[in-house]
């Protein structure tokens, strides 16, 4: 029973780990917001359900969704972003919420308001034991998850472009005067953040069977409050809050059986970290 | 070698510089004075292509380079230590040598003029896997001017050296930005120390509130009674 509840609060927290991420990277580059970022995942989840209802292959359902999403914050970053980014903060928040809007009905015209189903069998089984079982959309989201947080931490670690990435993020301007294509840097930045994104939207359409217009909502606060927990974009930081407050409403839901629904538990162990840790769990300032 | 004619440079709406011209000729070593706020790290900007000039041209060895982005114009030759040294504090010295050198396509020599760096500065060597920020200012010094070096630049950017560094160690520094010089780097030297940037430099601009009001030989300068006044102390 334990194991069962760690692995659905692993779950729960891989997913608000992918949710984040973009949002998380990009306002550790350029110090904005991204709301739209969890439009995103709205984006990838229809994207996938329809590949799915039109291919059936699990497969190709992702690749493409994450392909036109990540292909979306391109063009989002190109268009909105890159022309107000001298601005005032406020401008491209503000941008970010109007856009954020703008998916959501976009989506609500073209797919409709009702939820839909997202049955996809996975070419798996689920795992079995005695006392355990995972069943494979678990399965799916936890390796899925840990396989692009891993090919990210390579990225960032190991790779020319990765440290572009950081020195961007720990000054933008000397960045560019020592030769770092900074709008590459942004462009790349959201592209594999919107991909991420996707990639959760499916696999969270998939666990709870449902996909529909404002399903980017709370995945939007959740991910605000998570990038501040995590130490303002601090990649390492954001995984480890979204994991805890994943395990945290798990737990308090299966166990205790609180009064309120997940969702609320999960806002109440945030304000609450957020209370003892204002500066988040991973500060960047030392 | 390096040009600015008649720049005018704003930050939102106050005006930073008026109507500057500079003329830097290859193999110089010349300083631009002036007090706190009259616009020297603003024309430094201006040549790195961090902030746009709203009127004039900036050439560089014949060419325009007024509107080139700020990451194209690391590979022309210009090597920057920013005002405040700006290392990147949670990089390792390492990572922001190899910053420094984003430019170069050849690894190769990317290694080899990170050994440069570790024979000229030893001490960054013993810290190579330490981050920046561990660092004192003086050990930051070294390597916001090795991190510099690193493209090996034809002309040397440098921002406010003495800020904030115990004059041991502006001295120590400004023996070295000669000694780059006589190997042949062209340097160009923003100050608010003029005693200290008078005795390296061959040539000085003095700034006042973003003009330019004088420009002379450096032994001219320390001669000349209104600068002796305003920026050597009577």
């Amino acid at each position: 029973m334990i194991v069962q509840q760690l692995l659905n609060g692993l779950v729960i927290g891989s997913v608000y780990a992918l949710t984040a991420m973009g949002a998380t990277l990009v306002y550790g580059i350029l110090r904005i917001l991204d709301l739209a970022n969890a439009g995103a995942y709205a984006i990838g989840a229809y994207a996938g359900l329809f590949l799915y209802l039109s291919t059936g292959n699990i497969l190709l359902s992702f690749a493409g969704a994450i392909a036109l999403t990540g292909f979306f914050g391109f063009v989002v970053q190109r268009y909105l972003y890159i022309p107000v980014l001298d601005r005032p903060p406020i401008v491209p928040l503000i941008a970010s919420i109007g856009l954020f809007i703008f998916i959501q009905d976009l989506l609500r015209l073209v797919a409709g308001p009702r939820i839909r189903e997202f049955q996809a069998s996975l070419p798996f089984g689920a795992i079995k034991t005695e006392t355990l079982t995972i069943n494979p959309t678990w399965i799916l989201i936890i390796v899925l998850t840990a396989a692009l947080l891993a090919f990210l931490w390579y990225l960032l670690a190991y790779t020319k472009i990765g440290l572009a990435w950081r020195a961007t993020a720990q000054d933008l301007e000397i960045a560019k005067a020592m030769g770092v294509n900074i709008n590459q840097v942004v462009a790349y930045n959201f592209l594999l953040g919107y991909a991420f994104a996707a990639t959760a939207g499916i696999m969270v359409g998939m666990l709870y069977n449902s996909v529909f217009p404002t399903m980017g909502d709370v995945p939007a606060y959740k991910m605000l409050a998570l990038i501040v927990l995590g130490g303002l974009g601090n990649p390492v930081g954001t995984v480890a809050a979204a994991v805890m407050i994943g395990l945290i409403e798990t737990l308090i839901a299966g166990y205790i059986g609180f009064f309120l629904p997940r969702d609320a538990i999960a806002f109440v162990a945030l304000i609450i970290i957020l209370l003892i840790k204002p500066e988040g769990l991973m500060s960047r300032k030392a | 070698m390096l040009k600015l004619i008649e720049i005018d440079a704003f930050y939102g709406k106050s005006q930073a510089l008026h109507n500057v011209s500079l003329d830097i000729r290859a193999g110089e070593f010349v300083t631009i004075l002036g007090a706190n706020g009259a616009g020297k790290s603003t024309i430094m900007k201006c040549i790195m292509g961090l902030v746009e000039p709203k009127a004039g041209r900036i050439e560089y060895e014949g060419l325009d380079i007024t509107r080139r982005p700020a990451w194209e114009r690391a590979a022309l030759g210009f090597g920057y230590v920013p005002e405040g040294r700006r290392v990147f504090p949670d990089l390792t010295v390492e990572e922001n040598l190899k910053i420094g050198g984003y430019k170069l396509t050849d690894t190769k020599v990317l290694v080899r003029n990170i050994e440069k760096a570790y024979d000229m500065f030893p001490r960054l060597k013993e810290r190579r896997r330490q981050l920046a920020k561990t660092m004192s200012g003086g050990e930051q010094q070294m390597l916001a001017i090795a991190r510099a070096l690193m493209p090996e630049p034809k002309l040397l950017l440098i921002d406010e050296i003495s800020m904030g560094l115990m004059p041991i160690m502006v001295n120590h520094s400004l023996a070295l930005i000669k000694k780059l010089h006589e190997e042949g780097i062209t340097v160009l030297l923003v100050e608010q120390n003029a005693n200290k940037a008078l005795k390296f430099a061959q040539r000085g601009y003095i700034l006042k509130t973003g003009r330019i009001t004088l420009e002379d030989t450096s032994s001219n300068l320390i001669c000349n009674k209104e600068v002796v006044e305003a920026y050597l102390g009577a």
